[in-house]
């Protein structure tokens, strides 16, 4: 019984920990005073001037592009490794190497990248960024769909082609269907990282068009002001939802 | 078989896996609206004979025919054959109804005759009113229904079905046995399923084909199988068995099996039926059922039957026979006799008695080696 109450208390600390610097970040961005010090009351303030900077909203769209088209492609190509690696490798060198940018330190993949970049002469831009978002991404969703994977029964697919459908009209009819929430998950988990993804993309982007974890980083350069609370709090919220939403179709009972 | 008709030729069929002969110049004919079964112990190779047919493996030398044409260059979604899945392979995302149809579909039929040929299926299987129910709903004995009727439905040449009473518990098992063969009757399409379990091939097949490591050991009739084995894994394989091996003898004109224990006398018939010779090594197996059980003090069994002395071990009433287990000076016999025949009151465990059979009702089959002799399983299925 002391045990459990010990465990209660130490597990509410650590979720303290990781909670309470975010809670005073959104308690923050409601606050009209705009000092981290004084409750001034409730306010939409600090909400209605970002809506107002043209710059930030601009870096906001440039983050949306370049986390919609990293997601798409690793979405595609995550989900053929996916399968390619269930099976026909099944090979752990192989399996190894796949996941490896999910586990290499965001700078030493920024290094590498931007070398590379400037290897093959290529101007850095959203394109650039999005390149290098699509090397990880790729592995993030692999490894969710492969999950999902691992549950099939590949019987399902012998039976369609017994029943007369061909392998392409399989693909479609049966096994993409099944595994769809697997790719769903990964690509919510791609997009959100994409999304807030800052060392690589600050390493790979052009001078004209930041993303937005770039431009908050120009931002609190000379103090944290309160209207980037306020970002913070949206990306913050955006981020939590696909989070949540992800999790609910990764689950292996998925939404049949 | 009156009117038998080939419907599939397997031609001297070999496959490998690596090292693994997983078929091995396999030969056999199946007929028109047979219910046949391929029946061995797992990794028979009856699984991988049943996928060549489906078209999921591709012999590596051999041929398959289907009313005499060429399976072998035809893809699995062109063969006129299905195939009912041990795991049933419902698609989970789709309906009862849309999976039933979901092979009609391929074949782009108007939805008019697609709908009336899935309701016919359901009304088949006796499940109507499960229509727009997803796999997920099923119970055990509804999917298996469901996945028969998705394959039936496409009224193919052969039906394949593979352990399809696996995944059943024990008493749903022996009623859907009885219900395929309705249903086979019924649309009097080719049956060929695999199993590992003995008893359901006799039950349900026309004819079985008896498999052991990728080869075929025996083909007929459940009756041919069971009372005329052509070798000793096929009569210990199918049914219970004692067996005793020697060393076959001619002798004043009868013929005489020299064993450990005694020597027994031999049918005649049984000898020239296997083709056998003096001198040939060969087993009498005698079915538990043949065996007579009299007591030592009563007089002696005639002579028109072999016979040795033990005692009994064990008696077990199994409401229409008993099952006794009887230790012999060299091993213990197992006998099965009618509850009819059998007074109880005059038989203990511990008595001395006599166990004897008549020499035609022993089976005689040829050996290679006396080394072969499996241990029989007898004793672990004793008092089931």
């Amino acid at each position: 019984m002391r045990t459990r109450t010990w465990l209660r208390l130490h597990s509410s600390l650590v979720y303290i920990f990781l909670y309470a610097p975010i809670l005073m970040l959104i308690i923050l961005s409601f606050n009209r005073s705009g000092l981290p010090t004084a409750w001034g009351g409730f306010s939409l303030r600090w909400y209605q001037e970002l809506l107002q900077n043209k710059e930030l909203l601009n870096a906001a769209l440039n983050s949306l592009l370049v986390a919609s088209g990293a997601t798409l492609v690793s979405a595609v190509f995550g989900t053929l490794l996916a399968m390619g690696l269930e099976r026909i490798a099944r090979n752990l060198v192989l399996d190894a190497f796949v996941f490896l940018p999910m586990i290499i330190p965001d700078i030493v993949l920024a290094i590498a990248l931007l070398s590379f970049f400037t290897f093959i002469e290529l101007p850095l831009s959203l394109l650039t960024i999005t390149i290098s978002h699509i090397v990880f991404n790729i592995a993030f969703v692999a490894a969710i769909v492969r999950t999902r994977l691992s549950y099939f029964d590949n019987a399902l697919e012998e039976a369609s082609l017994d029943l007369g459908a061909p392998p392409v009209k399989t693909f479609f009819k049966i096994t993409l269907p099944l595994i769809l929430p697997g790719i769903i998950a990964g690509s919510l988990l791609a997009f959100t990282i994409s999304l807030d993804e800052f060392v690589i993309a600050f390493f790979t982007a052009g001078p004209a068009q930041p993303t937005l974890p770039i431009l908050i980083y120009s931002m609190v350069r000379f103090g944290v002001t309160p209207d980037v609370n306020a970002l913070a709090a949206i990306v913050l919220s955006v981020s939590a939802l696909l989070i949540l939403i992800a999790q609910r179709f990764g689950g292996t009972e998925g939404f049949f | 078989m009156n009117g038998w008709k080939e419907l599939i030729r397997i031609e001297n069929v070999t496959k490998r896996f690596g090292t693994t002969v997983a078929a091995d110049h396999v030969s056999l004919s199946i007929g028109e609206g047979e219910f046949f079964a391929l029946l061995g112990p797992s990794g028979c190779g009856k699984t991988t004979l049943l996928r060549m047919l489906a078209g999921f493996e591709i012999p590596d030398s051999g041929a398959i025919l289907l009313d005499g044409r060429d399976l072998t260059p035809v893809r699995p979604w062109k063969r006129p054959v299905n195939m009912m899945f041990q795991s049933y392979a419902l698609f989970p995302h789709m309906t009862v109804y849309d999976n039933i149809a979901y092979g009609l579909r391929q074949e782009g039929l108007p939805a008019a005759e697609i709908d009336r040929r899935v309701k016919n299926a359901l009304e088949l299987i006796g499940l109507p009113e499960l229509a727009k129910r997803k796999p997920g709903n099923l119970s055990g004995g509804q999917k298996q229904r469901v996945a028969l009727a998705r394959a039936i439905v496409k009224q193919p040449r052969v039906l394949l079905l593979d352990e399809p009473l696996a995944a059943l518990d024990r008493k749903l098992r022996v009623e859907m046995r009885l219900e395929l063969k309705r249903l086979q009757n019924e649309v009097g399409i080719a049956f060929v399923f695999v199993t590992h379990d003995q008893e359901e091939a006799l039950t349900m097949a026309d004819r079985a084909a008896v498999m052991k490591d990728g080869k075929v050991l025996q083909i007929g009739t459940p009756e041919e199988l069971y009372n005329t084995p052509t070798n000793l894994y096929v009569a210990q394989f199918i049914g219970e068995a004692n067996v005793f091996a020697g060393q076959l003898t001619y002798m004043d004109s009868e013929w005489l099996l020299e064993c450990k224990e005694s020597t027994f006398h031999v049918s005649a018939t049984e000898v020239e039926r296997n083709g056998l010779s003096k001198g040939a090594k060969a087993a009498v197996v005698i079915r538990p059922e043949r065996i007579g059980i009299t007591a030592l003090s009563s007089p002696q069994p005639a002579n028109d039957r072999n016979w040795l002395s033990g005692q009994i071990l064990e008696i077990a009433y199994l409401g229409t026979a008993y099952n006794l287990v009887v230790q012999t000076a060299e091993r213990r016999l197992f006998a099965q006799i009618q509850a009819a025949n059998f007074s109880a009151s005059e038989f203990r465990v511990g008595d001395a008695v006599s166990v004897s059979w008549k020499v035609e009702q022993g089976i005689l089959v040829p050996l290679d080696d006396f080394q072969d002799i499996p241990v029989s399983n007898l004793e672990s299925n004793i008092l089931l």
